[in-house]
């Protein structure tokens, strides 16, 4: 599904890839959809255990955030350009299924944000970041920055629209730590210097 | 390639350019609710009242047909861009516009049933090599759009050297396309806010203005379900 997109998969295919029976299919999924509600829990897992990787720490510091965007970059290759985002490109071909599947959807994309607000918030009662900063729009920001820069990226081979996006993500959640602030240039650097 | 397509287009009669249309939207509903593969001349045929020479008429093969749905869904995203409400988009006051007008747009198509360029590209992105760079086509347009705007933000003085116009227009794009999914799955429209927010406050990080810089609130939910 990855490879082909939902549409483009089909049972057989599956079976055929996977070595298995047509009966030993049948017996673990019943349909193709109940297999797509498979994938997408599968999938959505995936993510929560990218996002809980030990570099990555709890995402309470713009370092671990920073950690997390080079983490996707180094996979843009490999998972980005090949396929996007292995949730998100879910979430994309699955706009017109029903209600049950989009809560499925849901579900997942509620566990991820939450992982980012948790992190913020943490950073918002240390005072690392203002007090205006809101932890659930900010979480927000995030994923959609990823989401968005990942289908652009699959769709045009080029892995700037994520490195961008990821990049603009992390440094509008800095702009919300507070005042005192070491001087830094405004430039978008191509690379991305780390801060020690 | 995209001249052939225009050309074509103009040497249509106004009745002729209708009917086009008419096939264009007929076909861009059938990708998004049944899929690529429903893509049929019978189907089509159906539900235009169309006879298949006359579709052959308008659309040499298939290929040629899905570029021109692309196409055609790429220019309605440009048309959006290009409304006098929005005037240049070359001030925040513009982008604030833009924000808005996206959301409305939004609450007024729903969450299902048009195929915007997201839903279309999630149909199409992984069918064939040649499709996908049609999508890339229509995405870079976009970009480019808003790199121009931006860089006349630049010109007259309300972002500051450092602003990169074609950075900052693929953070926009890319928001507004990931803040459209997270919209289509949840059928909610608080997605969308968070991300059209998100990419003007960061534009608004490169203004020279101080006043200018400052984030401007994130939109207070509208009947947000909580989920588990």
């Amino acid at each position: 599904m990855f490879e082909r997109g939902v549409a483009g998969t089909s049972i057989d295919q599956v079976r055929n890839a996977a070595g298995v029976s047509g009966s030993q299919i049948s017996h673990y999924f019943h349909d193709k959809r109940e297999l797509t509600r498979q994938v997408v829990a599968a999938r959505r897992n995936d993510v929560k255990v990218f996002h809980t990787q030990p570099q990555l720490g709890a995402l309470d510091s713009l370092e671990a955030l920073q950690a997390w965007a080079d983490a996707c970059m180094a996979d843009v290759d490999a998972v980005y350009r090949r396929g996007g985002c292995v949730y998100g490109s879910l979430a994309g071909e699955l706009i017109e299924a029903d209600a049950e599947i989009h809560d499925d959807l849901a579900a997942g994309y509620e566990q991820w944000l939450e992982l980012f607000r948790a992190g913020l918030t943490a950073m918002r009662r240390r005072g690392d970041l203002r007090a205006d900063a809101d932890p659930r729009h900010l979480a927000v920001s995030l994923v959609v920055a990823h989401q968005g820069g990942a289908m652009i990226t699959y769709a045009t081979g080029d892995s700037e629209p994520l490195r961008a996006a990821l990049t603009a993500a992390v440094d509008y959640v800095g702009s919300f730590a507070p005042a005192p602030q070491p001087r830094r240039s405004r430039s978008m650097p191509r690379r991305r210097k780390r801060k020690s | 390639m995209v001249n052939a397509d225009l050309l074509d287009d103009q040497r249509l009669t106004a009745k002729g350019r209708a009917t086009r249309d008419r096939i264009l939207k007929a076909a861009a509903e059938l990708i998004l609710t049944q899929g690529l593969s429903a893509l049929s001349t019978d189907n089509l045929r159906k539900a235009v009242s169309v006879s298949g020479s006359q579709l052959a008429h308008y659309f040499s093969d298939k290929q040629a047909l899905i570029r021109a749905v692309i196409i055609r869904q790429m220019n309605v995203v440009l048309d959006f861009h290009r409304q006098p409400k929005l005037r240049a988009l070359d001030t925040f006051d513009d982008f604030e516009r833009w924000a808005d007008l996206n959301i409305r747009c939004l609450r007024r198509i729903g969450y299902s049933g048009t195929p915007t360029y997201h839903a279309l590209a999630g149909q199409l992105a992984k069918s064939d090599a040649a499709t996908r760079e049609t999508l890339a086509a229509g995405c870079w347009q976009w970009i480019k759009l808003l790199e121009q705007a931006i860089q006349r933000m630049k010109d007259h003085g309300v972002l500051i050297a450092d602003a990169d116009p074609r950075q900052l227009a693929l953070v926009i794009v890319s928001a507004h396309q990931g803040g459209g999914t997270l919209a289509f799955t949840y059928r909610e429209d608080w997605p969308h806010a968070d991300a059209v927010r998100f990419a003007v406050n960061y534009l608004r990080m490169f203004a020279t203005d101080p006043a200018e810089r400052v984030p401007r609130p994130p939109p207070r939910p509208r009947g947000r379900r909580t989920r588990r």
